[in-house]
């Protein structure tokens, strides 16, 4: 763990990336007592006015929205969703996800031909055209949406678990393990499970930056969580038919989504490398592109 | 690459169409709302919607609407547009032609830029110039295809006034959806070049080329590259692929009438059997091209012998 975190820290880059992730939870956090306004009062003398403009609230550093509302705080309180879906999607997801790929790769046989079929199937929609039917379906709520986005990204941590399960099942100590008559739940969990981890958390480290766009292209479509929420992707949603008028309402939660995407792969390229210093090695920093996914 | 390979791999491809096409059967007809409704003016009586309802056979079990379908799909009938009252095959194909358009000149964009830049990035690698890559790269990955479009839009539409908004007709209706699509393939596409050409390096035959005393420059054009493309192929075949399924975003924020924009009009409308063609074309798409890549991989590297 030392060595890791070591490895880890050599990377400036991957060092900005978990400063900035940091500082966004926090924000998220304290969303609240940061946010200088509430995101939902609105003044329809102030809309559409531009950064730095003053009224009785005090002053919109960011500007306002259509509805007269202080974007900076929306952009705070907006912060919360975007990282609450994005994490819940990865760990509902990654959960189903690992156990499926863990035991698709170890029991072999038919199972796993049959689940390699069914992930091909999934693969073959479009991840948009996915998402929205289910949503369509369920309908556009918080809990739904963390529902789709695990729907959808499912194949990508089993893909990977099956294979590195794969890898290691035949390895002299899973041999043993099963020599000396261990169950095959326990073998799995205490033998198979701490050698294929890596993989995993490096995929769903970028799977969080990934779902986070994807719950934003979501509403941005208006199928999303509901408008009443405030979320970068619904922000953005807005300010898509203000663009001449009134930019600061697009510009802002749009860059908010590039700093969160970005800073979460930067720390995923650096947790990556730190825990396969092979890859580090030969292939100096940022070698790979991470697994190949379907585009947000 | 013998027969039997190619029969396997068409007989799974089949599999999975058929799988793709019962799953989406089923979660269309499992969304809240009626068509029949739908279609029907407001002030429409119950006896109107369930006249509508059973002449489009929504009134029987799905499995029967399922079997119906594929009847007719075999012999090339997709059913009709149940919001445009057009043939969906032909529907189809207007807006096929759109979506490949976008959809290979986004990608030729992406590779002119992405393989040579990849490639000098790993040929000289921890330089200024490779750190400057991964940053750049890592920076079109993650931003927002949507808010990327709309930049573009308020950068060069509103404010440079040198492209329209949005719409299609002209080539200057092309460059900004093609510009939008291309980013994210081509961060992606440079990132796989680059660590596939350090890893290429790492080679026997490269140590080899360079004992037999090839310039640097031989061994990285004849050995390097020729190697280091060939999973630059296989991803750009795989998402060639979700391109042309719909650049659902792209489309939708551009009006760009392809593929990706009829999908969202279509969910919006309830109009499964849009939908449900798309679902097929793009699965279709994807088990073609896949197979393609397999086959691509054969010719690229005859040391890889498919049927193991």
């Amino acid at each position: 763990m030392k060595k890791l975190t070591r490895r880890f820290l050599k990377r400036k880059t991957a060092v900005a990336g978990i400063v900035i992730v940091v500082l966004m939870v926090m924000v998220a956090i304290l969303a609240p007592v940061l946010a200088p306004m509430s995101p939902q009062t609105q003044d329809l003398r102030s809309r559409l006015k531009g950064p730095g403009f003053v009224d009785a609230a005090g002053t919109h550093l960011l500007g306002t929205d259509q509805l007269g509302r202080d974007v900076l705080s929306r952009l705070i309180i907006g912060a919360r969703l975007s990282l609450t879906v994005g994490v819940s999607a990865v760990l509902l997801g990654g959960t189903v996800g690992l156990l499926i790929g863990l035991v698709s790769g170890y029991v072999g046989g038919w199972a796993d031909s049959v689940l390699m079929r069914f992930i091909d199937m999934q693969l073959a929609f479009p991840f948009l055209l996915l998402a929205l039917t289910i949503v369509a379906v369920l309908g556009p709520n918080v809990r739904n949406v963390v529902i789709v986005l695990a729907i959808t990204s499912w194949t990508a941590y089993a893909k990977v678990v099956r294979s590195a399960t794969l890898a290691v099942k035949n390895q002299v100590f899973v041999e043993a393990a099963q020599a000396i008559g261990a169950p095959h739940l326990r073998i799995m969990l205490r033998h198979i499970l701490p050698n294929i981890i890596s993989p995993f958390i490096v995929v769903a480290t970028f799977q969080v930056s990934r779902l986070i766009i994807a719950e934003s292209s979501l509403s941005f479509l208006g199928l999303g969580v509901p408008t009443t929420i405030p979320t970068w992707g619904g922000m953005l949603s807005d300010g898509r038919e203000y663009l001449v008028d009134a930019w600061w309402i697009a510009v802002f939660p749009g860059f908010m989504l590039m700093l969160a995407s970005l800073s979460i792969n930067l720390f995923g390229d650096g947790l990556r490398d730190a825990l396969d210093p092979k890859h580090i090695d030969e292939a100096g920093p940022g070698a790979s592109a991470e697994p190949a996914q379907s585009r947000p | 690459m013998t027969g039997r390979f190619l029969l396997r791999r068409t007989l799974q491809a089949l599999i999975v169409l058929a799988g793709a096409s019962i799953i989406s059967f089923v979660i269309l007809r499992m969304i809240p709302g009626d068509p029949a409704v739908l279609m029907l003016p407001e002030s429409a009586t119950p006896q109107e919607v369930q006249a509508l309802r059973s002449s489009m056979g929504l009134d029987r079990p799905v499995w029967v609407q399922y079997g119906t379908y594929m009847k007719q799909m075999v012999v090339g009938n997709f059913g009709v547009s149940l919001s445009r009252g057009v043939p969906v095959g032909k529907l189809l194909v207007q807006h096929l032609p759109n979506t490949a358009l976008l959809a290979v000149t986004a990608e030729v964009i992406a590779l002119v830029i992405s393989v040579p830049l990849g490639l000098m990035a790993g040929a000289r690698q921890n330089s200024l110039f490779d750190y400057t890559t991964s940053v750049i790269t890592l920076l079109g990955q993650s931003v927002p295809t949507f808010w990327l479009g709309m930049m573009l839009i308020l950068v060069f539409a509103v404010i440079l006034h040198v492209v329209p908004t949005s719409g299609f007709g002209t080539w200057k209706h092309l460059i900004l959806p093609s510009v939008t699509l291309a980013v994210y393939n081509l961060a992606l596409t440079a990132r796989l070049m680059r660590s596939s050409t350090l890893d290429a390096y790492n080679n026997d035959y490269v140590r080899t080329a360079r004992a037999k005393g090839l310039s640097e420059s031989t061994v990285l054009f004849k050995h390097v590259f020729r190697n280091a493309v060939i999973p630059t192929i296989t991803m750009v075949g795989l998402d060639f692929g979700s391109l042309l399924g719909g650049a659902i975003i792209t489309e939708t924020l551009f009006s760009w009438p392809g593929l990706g924009f009829l999908t969202v009009q279509s969910i919006f409308f309830r109009d499964y059997p849009v939908v449900q063609g798309l679902v097929f074309l793009s699965a279709v798409t994807f088990v073609v091209i896949n197979l393609i890549v397999d086959v691509l991989y054969a010719v690229v590297d005859p040391r890889i012998v498919v049927d193991s």
